[in-house]
């Protein structure tokens, strides 16, 4: 049974290298039959151009405060309420998009972007190479986040570039992990058996043969994240990364509804909708981009 | 398995429908025995031994192992305890405590002037705030259960130093028969209302009633002191009867307990206030138009009104309100816009723009204090950045010297050791500067330094305290630090807790629990 | 694999060094005394120096080093700067905490996520399928600040049916478990969804089933062992962070665990705390990742560590 799987998948491969183009075709029809994946983009559409033009849709400035209005519940004048500054939520959330999104996307791909190939060259060589490049994510997992952060500032000052850096370096462990999991439990598999088989060279497996079936978990990892890249922003700003007051971030403004819980929710739960939401987003387009990659899924 | 993970969700929702329906609160899971009181603090508990400890209202609990020989009474006035009274000698240099008879100490010894000498020594020896006594020469047990001490020069604040609670006095033979400090600190032995039965490092200490303490028997057998950091869940553990007493929470929670029925709100007067350090050597803030102009930009009553809902003063000096010989009359900054903007033009900086650090998250309502102050000065056209440090880089910074510090304003909380006003107000001084001491806006003044150093040889209480507003006055005029607002001490209790009073002491509030019942 | 294990072993230990020179190194680069901290707002530079002194903080960083690994090689790491007890003492009393949390939390978020994201898979695209991904997602993109004092409004201040935290007890433990281990139980519901989505569209599953194997053996067996190689990766991951402390959940419920204690401690600038704590952490990902390796040969027999 293996020999007979392995020849016909042998054979796709191959034969898919011959018919890129319709491939991108392929897998853009097959994007646009995923509905949920369209609510996804739509989603995350939605919310980009809400940030891009914060400044024209925005019906206040998120910075101007009056804190005799402190904490001020949802009105007719002001939708979603007062934070605890008196500054319109609303207009605080929609501004705030801009830096959060930003932090997300960024963090999420320096790790990606450092972790994606270290943990592919690992599982590819493994001997020494691949022992040694784990020795080192297991020093990076190790290294307490917030040190990593307190270094920064020590050493490249604070600012929002640094704090996306801080991010991604310590969630770059885990796609390096998954990654390296990922090439050591496709290598075992028949058609990339038999791509080597046909003599194809090293990089190229992992690129068009392994990468592409390695996506689902790496894609998911990355919209969980970005979830958590969002947050910890917040925790960030505390020890001078990233956005400063008055900037609305949406994870600082989470972290500061934190002390009106009891007293004045709303505060705290319209920015964490706004996470929820972009998260969603997000994942729901990416699962779309996942199915419509998978090379295996061709005859769906 | 989805179903579960939905009826999880769904079980939220509902529980968040019901909290906000409202309805009766339980009576608290497992509620404690009556004879129990839990009291939650922000700060966990390092070490017993108030001579080792460290923070405040922890002190105020390991104080209660060991006791002092004189506390502050209702009115601030020093009050015999365990020494029954005290005599100045050698021109006022030395002070002879007659140390009470009779005192039992856990260990069944009666305490001795031999016990409090020894004490003394080891609190100057191995006491992190060991500064304290730093004008003590000696310490010497006299016949007759006398102890007397000697400073190098006249001292005047030298009694009210022993109200201060971490001065505790302990059993010199235990002490001796522990071999080490660290060993004596894992099982105190003193004269207090509560004896020490175990410390479980970062969760809880526990103590238990001595019958035979000289001042009557505790009325509450045991004392456990929780340690639950976050603000919102002490307030939970308060609420659910899992905390009989808790301290430390925001100003909106302190609105909520006080219209609970059955949570009883303890806001004592503050004991130290927030202050804003301009740092007066360099631009833009060695103009002292530019630092007025910034004090009559800050509406601090809006601050101590809105974000504190009124539980907090505006601090109208350079000195804790607490402290002797506290004026007010000299704050003359009351919020002006139009003289802001007038003052920045004639110092010729109509935009100024400077940033303020300051340790997040330190202080009750910080940042909410820092974006509100941000926000009004941005109305006379001033634009504070706000740079956000954490705390020992920020602390490290405030300390660094002129030449490589770049602070331009910072944030700090203040008090005095014991209540003198000296003890405050001296950080103004040269000696102070950093990298020395905390002379954090760099203030230096002829005039200053001349007033000081008379007031600390003044042996006249009217004299010097006439010399200490005449402190007020210059630093109120030249205004190095911006004094803001008096820090609240939010306190809370369960209304059944009975007799829990706060006496204000010198450097904190403490807390005589061997008065307190639960009824 | 006994090639595979030996050369695991050889690299933890420069692993494990470099650890401890980093984190001591990192210590002692950013600003913050911890002779200042702990001194206070009063102390004189006299006790400062003292207090340096007395920790040997004012010798050149590498005779620092240098006594530091001659104890560490004896297993002695010092005493902590804070409480002047010992640092093996101090983790020792923590640990137990963390490890009890995290083992219940693990066990939360196996059963919860192991089993949605099976039936999540196997229902692909369907209501139960995207519900269940929603639930998931906002676990994940729920604070545990929020998500663990609503529990604690409900279950202890409400019902009254469980502390509203402490370590003292088991029940303390519940809600922070369950609070955890949601967290968690997304990430791997996601994954574990996924993953068997893979591996049921693999050509050697279609072709069991094309053999006329049952379909629910087909689940159990190869599609199961497959998939589970990214779950286990997670499940390794986010075990051995719960094992390095959970910060946020230790703080919402009052748990003395390993966590807010590193946390605590580097605030404190408390170097001989965060040195053991960090060289712990490293030595616990090292085995759990060294298991997880071994766990993905014994899952499926193909893998082969060169």
């Amino acid at each position: 049974m293996r020999e007979a799987a392995a020849s016909s998948v042998a054979l796709r491969a191959g034969a898919r290298d011959g018919r890129r183009r319709s491939t991108a075709a392929l897998a853009w029809r097959r994007f646009r039959r995923h509905r949920a994946a369209q609510l996804g983009l739509g989603v995350v559409l939605l919310f980009a151009l809400l940030a891009l033009g914060a400044s024209l849709i925005a019906p206040y400035s998120p910075t101007e405060a009056d804190l005799a209005l402190r904490l001020a519940p949802p009105s007719r004048a002001h939708w979603l309420g007062m934070d605890q500054q008196g500054r319109d939520l609303l207009s605080r959330i929609i501004h705030g998009g801009r830096t959060s999104m930003l932090i997300g996307l960024i963090a999420v791909g320096v790790a990606a972007g450092i972790g994606v190939p270290l943990g592919a060259i690992s599982g590819a060589r493994g001997g020494w190479l691949g022992q040694i490049l784990m020795g080192l994510v297991d020093v990076f997992l190790s290294f307490p986040a917030i040190l990593v952060a307190i270094l920064v500032v020590a050493l490249a000052g604070p600012g929002l570039r640094n704090a996306m850096i801080a991010i991604g370096i310590s969630q770059m462990p885990a796609y390096a992990r998954l990654m390296r999991a990922e090439v050591i439990r496709l290598r075992a598999e028949t058609f990339v058996e038999a791509a080597r088989a046909l003599g194809l060279p090293e990089w190229r497996i992992l690129s068009r043969h392994i990468l592409p079936n390695a996506a689902g978990p790496l894609i998911i990892q990355s919209t969980l994240n970005l979830a958590g890249a969002i947050l910890s922003a917040a925790y960030l700003g505390f020890l001078g990364l990233g956005a400063q007051p008055p900037t609305p971030e949406w994870g600082a403004m989470l972290s500061d509804g934190r002390t009106y819980l009891r007293t004045a929710p709303h505060v705290a739960i319209y920015p964490g909708l706004a996470v929820m939401l972009v998260v969603l987003g997000f994942n729901l387009f990416g699962d779309g981009l996942r199915d419509a990659l998978d090379p295996r899924a061709t005859r769906r | 398995m989805k179903r579960t993970r939905i009826g999880g969700s769904l079980l939220l929702a509902v529980a968040a429908a019901a909290l906000l329906a409202g309805g009766p609160t339980s009576p608290g899971w497992g509620a404690a025995a009556k004879d129990t009181l839990v009291i939650a603090l922000p700060i966990e508990i390092p070490s017993a031994d108030t001579h080792l400890a460290i923070g405040l209202p922890a002190i105020g609990m390991v104080a209660q192992i060991s006791d002092t020989l004189v506390v502050l009474d209702e009115r601030g006035r020093v009050k015999p305890w365990l020494a029954e009274s005290w005599t100045e000698e050698d021109g006022g240099r030395s002070l002879v405590f007659k140390i009470r008879d009779n005192v039992r100490m856990h260990d069944g010894r009666t305490l001795t002037a031999e016990d409090v000498a020894f004490s003394l020594e080891r609190f100057r020896r191995v006491a992190i705030g060991r500064s304290a006594l730093a004008p003590v020469e000696s310490v010497t047990a006299l016949p007759g259960n006398r102890v007397k001490v000697t400073t190098r020069a006249p001292f005047a604040p030298l009694l009210r130093t022993f109200t201060y609670s971490s001065i505790g006095i302990f059993s010199k033979a235990a002490i001796e028969r522990a071999g080490s400090d660290q060993e004596f600190a894992k099982h105190p032995i003193g004269p207090g209302p509560y004896r020490f039965v175990r410390l479980v490092r970062g969760d809880r200490m526990e103590l238990e009633a001595f019958p035979q303490y000289w001042a009557g028997r505790p009325k509450i057998r045991r004392i456990v002191v929780r340690y639950i950091p976050d603000m919102s869940a002490r307030v939970a553990a308060l609420e659910s009867g899992d905390a009989d007493v808790i301290h430390d929470f925001t100003p909106q929670d302190a609105e909520r307990i006080r219209a609970h029925p059955q949570l009883t709100l303890i806001n004592p007067p503050s004991a130290g206030f927030i202050r804003l350090n301009l740092n007066t050597q360099r631009p833009p803030f060695n103009d002292v138009r530019v630092r007025h102009a910034v004090a009559y930009a800050i509406d601090r009553d809006a601050i101590t009104k809105e974000i504190f809902r009124g539980l907090a003063k505006v601090a109208r000096s350079l000195v804790p309100a607490n402290a002797t010989g506290y004026v007010e009359i000299y704050d003359v900054y009351r919020y002006n816009p139009d003289r802001a903007r007038q003052l920045l033009r004639e110092a010729g900086v109509p935009d100024l723009t400077f940033t303020l650090s300051y340790g997040a998250g330190r202080y009750l309502m910080d940042k909410e204090v820092v974006e509100a102050v941000q926000a009004q000065l941005a109305r006379v056209g001033i634009t504070m950045r706000i740079n956000q440090m954490e705390w020992g880089q920020y602390s490290a910074m405030l300390r660094l010297p002129l030449e490589r510090n770049p602070t331009q304003m910072s944030f700090t909380w203040w008090r005095t050791v014991n209540g003198d006003a000296d003890s405050a107000i001296g950080i103004y001084s040269r000696a102070e500067l950093p990298p020395r001491g905390n002379n954090v806006p760099f203030y230096v003044s002829e005039e200053f330094e001349r007033v000081y150093a008379a007031q600390q040889v003044e042996p006249d209480p009217t004299k010097r305290r006439a010399l200490i507003r005449q402190l007020q006055q210059i630093l109120m005029q030249d205004l190095p630090s911006i004094p803001m607002y008096q820090q609240p001490i939010f306190w809370a209790t369960r209304t059944n807790v009975v007799g829990l009073a706060p006496k204000v002491t010198s450097l904190s509030t403490l807390w005589p629990l061997y008065d307190v019942e639960i009824r | 694999m006994r090639a595979y294990l030996t050369r695991r072993l050889l690299i933890a230990v420069p692993t494990l060094l470099a650890v401890t020179v980093l984190i001591f190194v990192a210590m002692r680069v950013i600003p913050g005394d911890p002779a200042v901290l702990l001194a206070g707002d009063f102390a004189t530079p006299e006790t400062v120096a003292a207090l340096r002194a007395k920790w040997g903080l004012d010798r050149p960083l590498p005779v620092q080093y240098v006594v530091f690994f001659r104890n560490l090689v004896r297993g002695d790491l010092g005493a902590s700067i804070v409480s002047d007890l010992p640092v093996l003492e101090e983790i020792a009393q923590r640990f137990r905490v963390t490890l009890l949390l995290a083992l219940s939390a693990m066990l939360v978020a196996l059963a919860i996520g192991l089993t949605g994201g099976i039936v999540a898979a196997t229902r692909a695209y369907t209501v139960w399928d995207y519900a269940s991904m929603t639930a998931a997602l906002v676990g994940v993109s729920t604070p545990i600040f929020w998500s663990g004092m609503l529990l604690i409004l409900v279950f202890a201040v409400r019902l009254g049916w469980l502390p509203s935290g402490g370590a003292g007890t088991w029940q303390g433990y519940v809600l922070p478990a369950c609070s955890l281990g949601f967290f968690a139980a997304g990430v791997i519901a996601r994954q574990t969804r996924s993953a068997m989505l893979d591996v049921l569209r693999q050509d050697y599953v279609r072709t069991a089933r094309a053999k006329g194997v049952a379909e629910p053996r087909v689940n159990a067996y190869h599609a199961l062992r497959n998939a589970l190689i990214p779950v286990v990766t997670i499940v390794g991951l986010e075990f051995g962070r719960m094992l390095g402390g959970a910060v946020l959940t230790e703080t919402v419920f009052s748990l003395p665990g390993l966590g807010s204690f590193l946390i605590i401690s580097i605030g404190k600038r408390d170097y001989p705390v965060v040195q053991g704590i960090v060289l712990w952490i490293a030595l616990a990902f090292v085995v759990i990742n060294m298991l997880v390796d071994i766990l993905y040969a014994a899952l499926d027999p193909r893998i082969r560590y060169a």
